[in-house]
């Protein structure tokens, strides 16, 4: 809302300066901006969403009038009826509308507003339209009732509030034709919807320059059947914005005299008695507030001097008793529904910059961590001291990850774009994503890592679970990715995971399996995909960690183990492996069936010359180790004879000669 | 020609000298012109030698010459010798050692990543525990529970993600759900952080994107006051951003809690004069907070009518976005490496 300090002040007895405002409006949390504009100075200010009151010169003034001796000056809003037509007013279900109050004024003018109005009117953000449309936006902005004005001879025979029908369609004033539904309550006549209440009104009755009799309609809509009429015709309106905070019934008679007060003396015309159908509830709501509440809340003691005045000059009813406050609200404030509003009040008067700073007496244990978001956390930095950069992505699919990498995705019913309408199931596309688009800033040589959620549905739940993804691009050779993965694999506990090869229209697969299930893969991107993210003939690992697994189990024990006295013995032998062979089977054999067979290193690979087609020549060293002793030359020799004769029998494995 | 009687010219011997070893770059070259200025049988030696043989008067004057120029020469050959080793690139072992080496492979943490550490830090330091809660959460836990029934006017200040037709389940469009699971979860008192993923249906512009992080903090306690809050956040802040600046406390909304407090630092950038930055206002806005609402204590099952509590959340982006005077949020999500690379 916008208000000229110039107009407002028309509305108070007592002098403030622009500085007080800034102050007061300040303290108060609401943000006011000033601007200048032709000589007058505007505030605006920001309205929280429970505070439907601050929609209104009235209300500004109210809340402002703590901090200050001003005294509100009520518009006049006195009329004499002189009119003696009637129009019947029903309402379906009390429940949508509890209150509907209107007048009829007859043989009015409707011509351009006077420009002392036209100019109040703009300078509280308003379009002129005509005298009596200006007349009730000018009485909204004054007393934060909405308004409607209709053409008398446009209704038929009364006015009914109703939901609408299905198949019921509304020309509103905008001239948008809009399909109702009883989601929807409208203002009708006998025959047809005039108006969505409380929204916007019809152009079947609307107010112009031909109009001679007016209805004017000052009335409660509920809160929620104006929010979901408005949210269900997608239309949102100064006046659905301020009836879905809840209008302040005491004020609906008030505004609409007054309103009817203004278009007498600008438009001329005859008014007639109220017209009213349902009443107000009564208003009664008192709180009790704990004193020692108030200490206890805000940590400090205020005067109860301060308090009262506080309150009262807010408008609200305040008894003193000796252990609490009673405190009867004003109906406007619907805000204040129990004692920790009111203590916020004070405490906004009072100033939060007034209450003392006191840090919370060591009463309380320390509380521990839940280890998931800790572990997360040292898993980062074993992929960093690797040499990986973190990434973060949204973690959304678009039609096209969807396309190319498929799966069950999860979908967002209403989502921002295409490009972010579905939940990913994996972090590498993000990671390809992430290496194209630096491919195309001219970086083509890149490792990056990513530790998130991926998501999934299953029956009618979703879920979500964290994993990591580790790729590189150009920088490392497949073996010394692969053997990255490995250690840190064996670093968050999953040791001698078994090894599948695969491959897929997507590309190839290693995957890792702990007891038949698999916990991470290497993923080397196909041509289809290499090509559809730009990365055509460039070295591209990928490889995704499901961590389900660590998290329960943590990571393993440190336990320390004694370092052999003795020199360890290392053999270097050069073999001829056919590509058939899972080389992991053979280390596992290797491994059960050698004593003392500490590690096998593989330092060469080659492939080409002097090696036999669909084999690969690999040269190892095995480390033989004795924890008793030094090992003597007959039994090495003895255990490089037997895995080599291991080699030979159980996988095709030569030596090279 | 005046050598003042002297068989030869010293300033020429100089000069020439001077101009031979100007051209020098190379070290053989260097020495080469040592030996033959400097050498048993060099210039100076051949000019000393001849001393003995020239008049008594003139035999002083001559030494002192020799010596001046000789002196001269040794100081320019000293400065020579310098340049010229250092201009030798490649030695003996083939390596060029004045060659810039190569980049080492460092990873480097996301900077969200970074300011999460040191807003974990200071909070364990004061005895908070950090626990997490899911990014798919429902609207109980998103909304109603935070005194949002539904058609709360103020559900509008989170435009929302949702997964089903009915509206149920919904990615969370705030931390501040974890505050209902972990009172559900942990025995009173007590007091934890949450940081995490947080969704909102915004359109990416410099300030705004669909996806960010943000820190929740709650504090449940018999004897939690507004008072501790303000002392709590004040300490938070001063050690992120330095102990000389400045906290402001306004009043401001949640529906979940009650007071609810907006709280600014004095900018960083321009110490509270006013700059771009901070609009000109000398604050930026940086934690949203308050004491818990009782409709939330109650709705996350508490029903002790003593307990007290506050909470509070901020942007994680946000506070790396001044930290590091970062312009645009879009930033974090282009995981450039020449961005990335940046923060350590």
């Amino acid at each position: 809302m916008r208000y000229s300090i110039k107009i407002l002040g028309e509305y108070v007895g007592g002098n403030w300066t622009e500085q007080d405002l800034k102050q007061w409006l300040g303290m108060l949390g609401l943000n006011p901006v000033f601007t200048r504009e032709n000589e007058e100075t505007f505030i605006e200010i920001e309205t929280p969403a429970n505070r439907g009151d601050l929609f209104s010169a009235i209300g500004i003034l109210r809340t402002l009038a703590p901090f200050s001796d001003i005294e509100i000056k009520y518009p006049e809003k006195d009329i004499i009826e002189t009119s003696d037509r009637f129009l019947p007013v029903e309402i379906e279900c009390f429940d949508d509308c509890f209150f509907y109050a209107g007048r009829i004024i007859e043989s009015v003018k409707v011509e351009d507003s006077p420009s002392w109005l036209k100019e109040k009117l703009i300078s509280a953000g308003f379009r002129s339209v005509n005298n009596v449309v200006d007349i009730t936006n000018i009485v909204f902005w004054e007393f934060g009732q909405p308004l409607h004005a209709f053409d008398l001879d446009l209704l038929k025979e009364k006015i009914i509030v109703r939901r609408a029908l299905d198949g019921e369609f509304i020309v509103t004033l905008d001239g948008v034709k809009r399909e109702l539904s009883p989601q929807v309550l409208v203002i009708s006549d006998s025959e047809k919807p005039v108006a969505v209440a409380g929204v916007m009104g019809g152009l079947n009755s609307e107010v112009t320059e031909k109009t001679t009799n007016l209805f004017i309609e000052s009335a409660f809509f509920n809160p929620v059947r104006v929010r979901r009429s408005s949210k269900f015709l997608g239309l949102v309106t100064d006046a659905s914005a301020r009836f879905e905070k809840r209008v302040d019934p005491s004020l609906i008679i008030p505004a609409l005299d007054r309103c009817c007060r203004l278009i007498n003396e600008i438009c001329g015309g005859k008014i007639s008695k109220i017209i009213t159908c349902g009443k107000n509830p009564d208003w009664n709501k008192s709180i009790d507030i704990e004193k020692k509440k108030i200490v206890q809340y805000l940590g400090c003691e205020i005067p109860d001097d301060f308090i009262i005045k506080v309150l009262t000059k807010l408008g609200c009813r305040v008894e003193q008793m000796s252990e609490y406050y009673r405190v009867i609200v004003p109906e406007g404030r619907s805000d204040l529904e129990r004692d920790v509003d009111i203590i916020e009040e004070i405490a906004k008067y009072w100033g939060y910059d007034r209450i003392p700073e006191q840090m919370p007496l060591a009463t309380i244990a320390f509380t521990p961590s839940s280890q998931e978001y800790l572990m997360l956390d040292k898993l980062r930095d074993i992929f960093v001291k690797l040499g990986f950069t973190e990434a973060v992505n949204l973690g959304f699919y678009g039609e096209i990850e969807r396309n190319l990498f498929g799966g069950q995705v999860v979908e967002i019913i209403n989502p921002l774009s295409r490009n972010y309408a579905y939940l990913r199931n994996s972090l590498i596309p993000g990671l390809l994503q992430n290496f194209r688009d630096n491919f195309n800033r001219k970086i083509d040589c890149l490792s990056l890592f990513e530790v998130g959620n991926i998501y999934c549905q299953k029956d009618h739940g979703f879920f979500e679970k964290p994993v990591a993804c580790a790729g590189v691009v150009n920088k490392w050779d497949f073996y010394s990715f692969k053997g990255m993965i490995e250690s840190l694999l064996v670093k968050i506990g999953y040791h001698n995971s078994v090894q599948k090869v695969s491959r897929s229209d997507t590309g190839d697969f290693v995957e890792f399996l702990q007891e038949g299930k698999p916990v991470a893969k290497i993923y080397l991107p196909g041509i289809r995909i290499l090509k559809a993210y730009d990365l055509e003939q460039q070295n591209v690992f990928l490889s995704e960690i499901n961590l389900e697994k660590f998290l329960m189990n943590g990571f393993p024990l440190t336990v320390y183990k004694p370092v052999s006295k003795y020199l360890p013995v290392k053999r270097d032998l050069a073999l001829i492996v056919p590509d058939s062979i899972n080389w992991k089977d053979v280390e596992r054999t290797l491994f059960e069936n050698i004593q003392g067979l500490e590690n096998i290193e593989i330092f060469d690979i080659y492939r080409g010359k002097g090696i036999p087609e669909g084999c690969t020549g690999i040269a190892i060293s095995v480390v033989l180790a004795n924890k008793d002793g030094v090992l003597k030359k007959e039994d090495i020799d003895a255990t490089v004879q037997k895995i080599v004769s291991i080699l030979k029998e159980s996988f095709s494995i030569l030596l090279r000669q | 020609m005046n050598n003042n009687g002297l068989p030869f010219d010293i300033e020429k011997i100089i000069e020439d000298a001077r101009n031979e070893l100007e051209k020098i770059t190379r070290k053989d070259e260097l020495e080469y012109w040592r030996i033959k200025y400097f050498g048993r049988k060099g210039v100076f030696a051949i000019l000393t030698s001849k001393i003995p043989e020239l008049s008594q008067h003139l035999r002083p004057e001559a030494g002192r010459k020799i010596n001046e120029a000789k002196n001269l020469l040794n100081e320019l050959l000293q400065q020579k010798k310098i340049i010229v080793e250092s201009a030798q690139t490649y030695n003996d072992t083939g390596l060029n050692y004045t060659l810039t080496g190569l980049k080492p492979d460092y990873g480097y943490f996301n900077p969200i990543t970074l300011v999460s550490r040191d807003i974990v830090r200071i909070f364990q330091n004061l005895g908070f525990g950090v626990h997490t809660g899911p990014e798919i959460e429902t609207d109980f836990y998103n909304f109603e529970a935070l005194n949002m029934p539904e058609d709360h006017p103020a559900r509008d200040m989170w435009d929302t993600f949702y997964l089903d037709a009915e509206r149920k389940f919904l990615l969370r469009t705030h931390t501040s759900p974890v505050q209902i699971r972990v009172m559900e979860k942990l025995k009173i008192p007590f007091r934890i952080i949450a940081i995490g993923k947080t969704f909102r249906r915004d359109a990416f512009d410099a300030s705004h994107s669909p996806v960010f992080h943000q820190v929740e903090g709650l504090m449940v306690g018999y004897d939690i006051t507004f008072s501790n809050l303000k002392a709590v956040l004040i300490f938070f802040l001063r050690e992120l951003f330095g102990s000389n600046v400045r906290v402001r406390f306004l009043p401001s909304y949640f529906p979940f809690t009650e007071p609810s407090a907006e709280i600014s630092i004095s900018c960083v950038i321009c110490n509270g004069r006013g700059c771009q930055t901070c609009g000109f206002s000398g604050w930026i806005e940086i934690l949203g907070a308050g004491m818990v609402h009782p409709e939330v204590f109650l709705k996350a099952g508490i029903k002790e009518k003593n307990i007290t509590g506050f909470a509070f959340g901020a942007g994680i982006e946000r506070i790396a976005m001044i930290k590091y005077r970062i312009d645009d949020i879009r930033q974090f999500y282009l995981n450039d490496i020449r961005f990335l690379t940046q923060f350590e």
